[in-house]
């Protein structure tokens, strides 16, 4: 079902471009087209979010570091869709184009959101590329000072926006329209920018320390299913697999599976032996 | 897809091709610089990708600089700051999350997630990195022109992007230009590797729905970049053609599409834009259309496959 | 577990932000209040979602976090729920789309007795054209544009002598009335944004834009450019008042035609050639 919200997203995104250009002056009634395929390209992707957070139900959560940046994900991503709402429906867009609404809106949901994804990729496979894991309470510290700062940055953005200023403009001039204290707002933004900037350099020392100092992790420290977990050298070598290919048995969610061993089965796991049939 | 049969190994399928023999590579050169192994070629690119997109972290520290404290620093002029946020928004969508999700994590966990050795084409798979590394050069180059960076905003509306009130009109928009052509080349080749490998060198038992949604992901997003980057790919050469070569080169089009949209009564402006002895107007129909269009169309496209990573 | 709290906490403080948030939008000065209802409604239905979701999260978070010889439980689909879940989002999304669109139906239907009144954008400043009193604008061509004829308007067409142009200055309305802006551009893109007008329309070289509005309170606002147009985009202001009926005809009054403006060149000439003479 996932992969079909996917290939869903991924088909009705060809027909949603215009939701751009609804005040570039283009025939009005195109308005009306785009943004109903805009509102209906977030069901699918509604569907997906709802699967990860269900996930979480009944589940037995780790809050490792990935973990951390995975629900990072969630909260921004959700955040970021949400305001696309806005923008979406054309009418309500007229207002909103072209301010800093739309400069938060894109820079949550494109931003904040994949940097969480990128953070959290490199923490989850960096045991695989380098055989070590990265250090806990430098990945923690990153994490918040991350996670809370860009939501700091962006959230408050987007009442900026609401309050009319235009985006791709150096400054605000003395305009009567703009409170005073949104050049407050402003200088807050800045800060927040400029402090989760300097806890990127966290990030790097903890990336080359852990190289030499990391906890040695194993081949599998996640106990994961998918067979980059499963080569027979860790990083992998050339050939990744070693003399024989793997064989896949099943898909690379067996996570938990009631009457297995382990907490996971590995896809390329051929579980109990079978008896052979006899029509074979 | 839930898998309840297991099924024993006699009902897998064999796989359709022969295992190919891998290029083992021998010196120094074509083990660490021009390697053709997918995972050097990720690490490769994750590291020009996230250095480059240092360079646009500074640049949102400098913008934010000027919005947060205006009349604090005089360098920061609006010319400058226009600057900043066109490389900025350039450097980081395409130069930073294109190339470091396709790229960087594309190579790295697409074979090994597939069951694969390597990509299948990984001659081409090295080339497209090392043409990327050419892009961003060029890119980065920019900032030494005469004349500065772009600063036309990222999506280089024309004509504002080639006249005289736009920053960096001169040498930085040619620069750029040609930085976006090169990265579009590099990554349709990269991306080839990816959808061809996704599709056909899995392993034995490795069907489409038993792939983890990652590589899903990855796959998606690169078919819809593969398909999408062709049209901002043209729609940069004929900017640069205006941009060299003088207006002609799409006047008489855009002449023709003004002139069925114009409303009743008012102005008839049509004659306007075909003006020979302007410098302006020319192509905005076509090309902020096709530019910012498909542009737009690829980054959103990517945004939301990207969504499914994991 | 402290990711729990903090998420309740910053779904609470990000409700608590938008209640008390000064930043708010600008008063409305026309007829488009339906643009603002739009956006509070989508303020209601996606905060609900997103306070309900990120709780949601946090609840399981706290609930399910991995505690000694707990295991998740496996249920890798359930298809009622996806549809449910489904029918739930689409009405979410529809409820949002039809009012949106209905609004969009009014935007881009041009009430017939609207006035019209055209715009024209340059780097880097505003000027208008009124129709005069013939009610018709006339034929312009960009190519026609000098320093005595600012907007470009054919001499040749009658239509033309009697327009009202205001090159650079401000512009004024009258209260009540409704107007239709024609929207032009002699160079690049640019965009007619007044906050309190809330509609906005980009200007195209090569073609003739538009929005419609009605005015509802008088005053003074700022006009501002939302399309990136080049170094003094932010500097492109201009000013637009709404003025009771009365006043309206006393700064029309005071307008020149383009019949007059091209006069006193006549005049000039005519003085030259008699020396000694002083031009008006």
């Amino acid at each position: 079902m996932m992969v079909w919200a996917i290939v869903g997203i991924g088909a009705l995104s060809f027909i949603v471009w215009a939701h751009h250009m609804y005040v570039s002056g283009m025939h009005p009634y195109f308005g009306f087209f785009f943004a109903t395929t805009t509102l209906i390209i977030a069901v699918p992707t509604a569907i997906k979010v709802y699967n990860w957070v269900l996930t979480l139900w009944k589940a037995d959560i780790h809050l490792t570091q990935p973990m951390l940046f995975s629900l990072g994900f969630l909260v921004t991503f959700l955040n970021g869709g949400l305001t696309g709402l806005f923008l979406g429906n054309v009418v309500v867009d007229v207002p909103l184009s072209d301010t800093m609404f739309v400069v938060a809106h894109f820079h949550m949901v494109m931003g904040v959101a994949p940097l969480m994804v990128i953070l959290g990729a490199i923490y989850h496979w960096y045991p695989k590329m380098s055989g070590r894991m990265l250090h806990e309470g430098m990945g923690k510290f990153h994490f918040w000072v991350t996670f809370l700062g860009a939501y700091l940055i962006f959230f408050p953005m987007h009442y900026v926006g609401l309050v009319g200023v235009p985006r791709r403009y150096p400054e605000l001039g003395d305009s009567v329209f703009i409170p005073d204290s949104v050049a407050d707002l402003n200088s807050f933004i800045s800060l927040a920018a400029f402090t989760v900037g300097f806890a990127q350099l966290v990030f790097f020392y903890n990336i080359f320390w852990s190289l030499k100092y990391g906890k040695p992790s194993g081949p599998n420290p996640w106990r994961a299913t998918t067979l980059e977990w499963q080569t027979p050298q860790t990083p992998p070598a050339h050939g990744n697999f070693g003399d024989e290919l793997p064989i896949v048995y099943r898909w690379p969610y067996d996570y938990s599976v009631p009457g297995a061993d382990e907490d996971f089965i590995a896809q390329n796991d051929p579980g109990p032996v079978k008896k052979p049939q006899a029509s074979t | 897809m839930v898998d309840i049969q297991r099924p024993t190994p006699g009902e897998i399928p064999p796989s359709e091709v022969p295992d190919e023999d891998l290029y083992h590579p021998k010196s120094y050169w074509t083990k660490y610089i021009f390697s053709q192994d997918a995972k050097v070629i990720a690490i490769q690119y994750a590291g020009v990708a996230t250095g480059v997109g240092l360079i646009g972290l500074v640049l949102s520290w400098l913008m934010r600089l000027q919005l947060g404290f205006p009349d604090l620093f005089d360098f920061i002029t609006p010319e400058m700051y226009y600057q900043f946020v066109t490389m900025h928004g350039m450097i980081m969508v395409v130069y930073l999350l294109t190339a470091l999700f396709l790229g960087g994590f594309g190579n790295y966990l697409i074979p090994l997630m597939v069951g694969a050795r390597d990509m299948v084409f990984p001659y081409v798979n090295m080339l497209s990195f090392w043409i990327f590394f050419l892009a961003v050069i060029v890119l980065v180059a920019s900032f030494f022109v005469p004349g500065g960076p772009t600063g036309a905003g990222w999506t280089l509306y024309p004509p504002q992007a080639i006249l005289s009130g736009t920053p960096g009109n001169e040498a930085g928009i040619v620069l750029m230009l040609v930085s976006l052509i090169l990265f579009i080349i590099g990554f349709t080749m990269g991306g080839l590797n990816y959808v061809v490998t996704v599709l056909q060198a899995r392993a034995r038992g490795m069907t489409m729905m038993r792939l983890p949604l990652t590589i899903w992901g990855i796959f998606t997003a690169t078919v819809l970049a593969l398909l999408a980057f062709p049209a901002l790919l043209v729609a940069a050469v004929m900017m640069l053609f205006d941009t060299l070569l003088g207006p002609a080169s799409s006047c008489r089009r855009s002449c023709r599409w003004a002139s069925s949209l114009t409303t009743k009564g008012a102005a008839r402006s049509c004659s306007s834009t075909c003006s020979g002895s302007l410098a302006i107007p020319k192509c905005t129909l076509w090309h902020s259309r096709l530019l910012a269009s498909f542009r737009i169309c690829f980054l959103l496209t990517r945004a939301r496959a990207f969504s499914a990573t994991g | 577990m402290v990711i729990g709290i903090v998420l309740v906490l910053l779904v609470i403080g990000s409700v608590v932000f938008h209640i008390f948030s000064p930043w708010w939008w600008t008063p409305i000065a026309s007829n488009w209040v339906f643009m603002d209802s739009m956006i509070t409604l989508t303020f209601w239905i996606t905060g609900a979602v997103y306070v309900a979701v990120i709780l949601f999260m946090a609840y399981c978070i706290f609930k399910f976090r991995h505690k000694e010889g707990r295991v998740a439980d496996y249920e890798p689909e359930n298809t009622k729920l996806e549809v449910w879940l489904t029918v739930v989002t689409s009405i979410g999304v529809a409820a949002l789309l039809i009012p949106g669109l209905v609004v969009w139906g009014q935007f881009v239907n041009v009430p017939d007795d609207a006035n019209e009144v055209e715009v024209v954008a340059q780097q880097w400043y505003w000027s208008y054209r009124l129709p005069g009193k013939d009610g018709k604008l006339g034929i312009v061509d960009n190519r026609l544009i000098s320093s005595d004829n600012p907007l470009g308007i054919d001499p040749d067409d009658p239509n033309g002598q009697d327009d009202v142009v205001i090159d650079g200055e401000e512009l004024h309305l009258p209260i009540g009335v409704p107007v239709k802006m024609l929207l032009r551009s002699v160079d690049v893109l640019h965009d007619y944004y007044v906050p309190e007008f809330r509609a906005k329309m980009d200007m195209v070289p090569g073609m003739i834009t538009f929005f419609w509005f009605e005015p509802t309170r008088t005053g003074e606002f700022e006009v501002l450019c939302a399309e990136l147009c080049g170094t003094g985009h932010a500097f492109m202001r201009g000013a637009v008042f709404i003025d009771s009926e009365t006043d309206y005809n006393l700064w029309l009054n005071e307008q020149l035609t383009f019949a007059q403006l091209t006069v006193p060149d006549q005049i000039e000439v005519a003085d030259n050639l008699v020396p000694g003479t002083n031009g008006e």
